[in-house]
């Protein structure tokens, strides 16, 4: 019987006795609503497509509908477990358009790294739960929520909410800078910060070594011919991490290493992750340092009237303060005809923004550029050959999250 | 290392940390501290002169809100000054973001921590300012935060175990 999939989903048969398979959307192990077409001989995978598009909520339009301050609040709803670190890219984009990107106070700057650090952490732990959770290890995913619930009332404290955010504002952290105590706070979290514990559950787990190594190889240089970014790209074995190539936010201000590993399977993309775990505390603990060090008072927002609004207290009795907040809530930042493309390194990978500006307070075209989309493909090429069970540990490994891929 | 070395090493980190106590919280018998800044539903501030709204009607909540949850239809007295007819909130729609209260000039919009906003009719998730007024005064987590003026932080100091 043919499958009812539509026209686009006819997937080329290679023989004739083969059983198609729905893997999802529905189904858990698939993160979401991914949807995976499985051309089955047995166990064995002999042919593979992936079906996206059922989280698709038109965010590039939507923020183009809105002004560049409106798209704050969609932008942590693309890869939601990862929120502030989204709301970074956005901003940064924006900044950049403006030409205002040397401007940004260093106070604002230690704090977006540590609070994109912070948001790279959550989403790993959201990624190694559910990856161990696939292969059997359920103990991994209730300890990676606890340390995961911990980092969301970091987050609740500093600005106000867990997953949705809306952290910063363009041209500095907007009314989300934070006090000595959330510092202590933070530095607690670090001190008490049980990965070690997840640790030794998996990294030496024999069961879980069988199921991920030598399982879903990715060579060098299909990752570079397929555009992946990210861990999926360190795991095999290609040195590129834009917080490195292409320092932002305090990153140059900061010591860290990139893990990089060869193998290119599911295991080294696990390392990769863990690695890159405990080189996240180290720059969050280097933040909160430089943070507590710099002179009190200095400022967390750009000292520029085109971005950054007024005390408010001023506004009822001032009258230049007045006119400047209204002007900034009615058009918002409004940047000069012209186009900017910037990325960053979200936990996922290469997270770009591309604006066009025809120098209204809208833009004019935005265009994301997600990591999970184009690491996505990837799924299709290494799952031929491999068993059912290893396609699940193919997609934890990968590490999409469909709110991004789909947008 | 002999087989099995791994998953024994497992089993003793299980052994180890089933022994301390839960982290989770029995909600709704136990409800956690909840940080300063935490963004419930929007209050409005009950304004002392007139004893309704402090709100002016300048109408920037209506703009700033990404979500058309604010509407505020506004008239003129006859001496040509303004006053707000309606204030419509649509709790259904709103997103929490807050930018109303950053952009409200006269701090009329106000902060609560109040985030039980069940209710069995989708009409009664659309409330005006009256209801507003009601909700920031009845809400006594808020109140009880901003009395000993707690910057952020300050609630969960003691919720991470040290160690």
């Amino acid at each position: 019987m043919a499958v009812n999939a539509g026209p686009r989903m006819d997937l080329e048969r290679t023989s004739p006795d083969s059983m198609i398979l729905n893997l999802g959307p529905q189904h858990p192990s698939t993160h979401g609503v991914l949807r995976l077409l499985l051309e089955l001989d047995g166990e064995e995978v002999l042919g593979c497509k992936a079906d996206m598009g059922y989280l698709h909520r038109g965010v590039e339009k939507l923020i183009e509908a809105h002004d560049y301050r409106g798209g704050i609040t969609l932008t942590d709803r693309m890869d939601y477990t990862a929120g502030p670190s989204n709301n970074m890219g956005y901003l940064m984009a924006i900044e950049k358009l403006m030409g205002i990107t040397d401007e940004i106070p260093l106070r604002a700057r230690y704090l977006r790294t540590a609070v994109a650090e912070l948001s790279r952490l959550a989403s790993h732990h959201i990624w190694i739960g559910t990856h161990g959770l696939d292969i059997g290890a359920m103990s991994a995913f209730l300890w990676s929520l606890r340390e995961r619930e911990k980092i969301l009332y970091l987050f609740e404290e500093a600005c106000g909410a867990r997953l949705t955010t809306s952290f910063m504002r363009v041209g500095g952290t907007g009314p989300h800078d934070v006090g000595d105590q959330w510092l202590d706070n933070v530095e607690a979290f670090l001190e008490g910060y049980a990965l070690h514990e997840i640790d030794t559950l998996l990294t030496e787990n024999e069961v879980f070594l069988e199921r991920t190594r030598d399982v879903g190889h990715i060579t060098r240089e299909e990752a570079l011919s397929y555009g992946l970014t990210g861990p999926v790209l360190r795991g095999s074995g290609v040195a590129w991490d834009l917080r490195k190539a292409r320092p932002y936010a305090a990153y140059d201000l900061v010591d860290f290493e990139l893990p990089v590993f060869e193998e290119g399977d599911v295991y080294a993309r696990y390392l990769v992750r863990l690695n890159e775990m405990y080189q996240s505390c180290r720059i969050i603990g280097q933040c909160v340092e430089a943070l507590r060090g710099l002179p009190s008072g200095s400022p967390s927002n750009a000292a520029l009237p085109t971005v950054t609004p007024p005390d408010i207290s001023r506004v009822p009795v001032d009258m230049e303060a007045m006119i400047n907040h209204f002007k900034l809530v009615m058009h918002g930042v409004q940047p000069e005809p012209g186009e900017a493309y910037f990325s960053i390194e979200n936990p996922k990978g290469e997270l770009g923004f591309y604006f066009v500006s025809d120098g209204s307070g809208e833009p004019y075209r935005c265009h994301v550029r997600s990591p999970s989309f184009v690491n996505l493909a990837i799924i299709e090429k290494i799952s031929v050959g491999a068993l059912i069970a290893d396609v699940v540990a193919i997609i934890g490994s990968v590490d999409i999250v469909l709110g991004e891929v789909d947008r | 290392m002999p087989l099995g070395s791994g998953v024994l090493t497992g089993l003793k980190t299980v052994l180890m940390v089933g022994r301390r106590k839960p982290s989770t919280v029995m909600y709704p018998e136990h409800v956690r501290d909840i940080g300063y800044r935490f963004r419930g539903q929007v209050g409005m501030r009950r304004d002392e002169v007139t004893g309704g709204m402090t709100c002016v009607g300048c109408g920037l909540c209506e703009t700033a809100c990404p979500n058309d949850v604010i509407r505020v239809d506004t008239s003129e007295n006859a001496d040509g000054t303004r006053f707000v007819d309606r204030y419509l909130f649509d709790v259904g729609r709103c997103v929490f973001c807050y930018f109303c209260i950053e952009a409200c000039p006269v701090d009329a919009l106000q902060r609560t921590h109040d985030f039980h906003l069940v209710t069995e009719d989708r009409r009664g998730l659309l409330i005006d300012g009256q209801k507003m007024i009601e909700i920031y005064e009845n809400d006594q987590a808020y109140r009880e935060a901003e009395q000993h003026n707690i910057g952020p932080g300050a609630a969960i100091a003691n919720w991470f175990e040290r160690g």
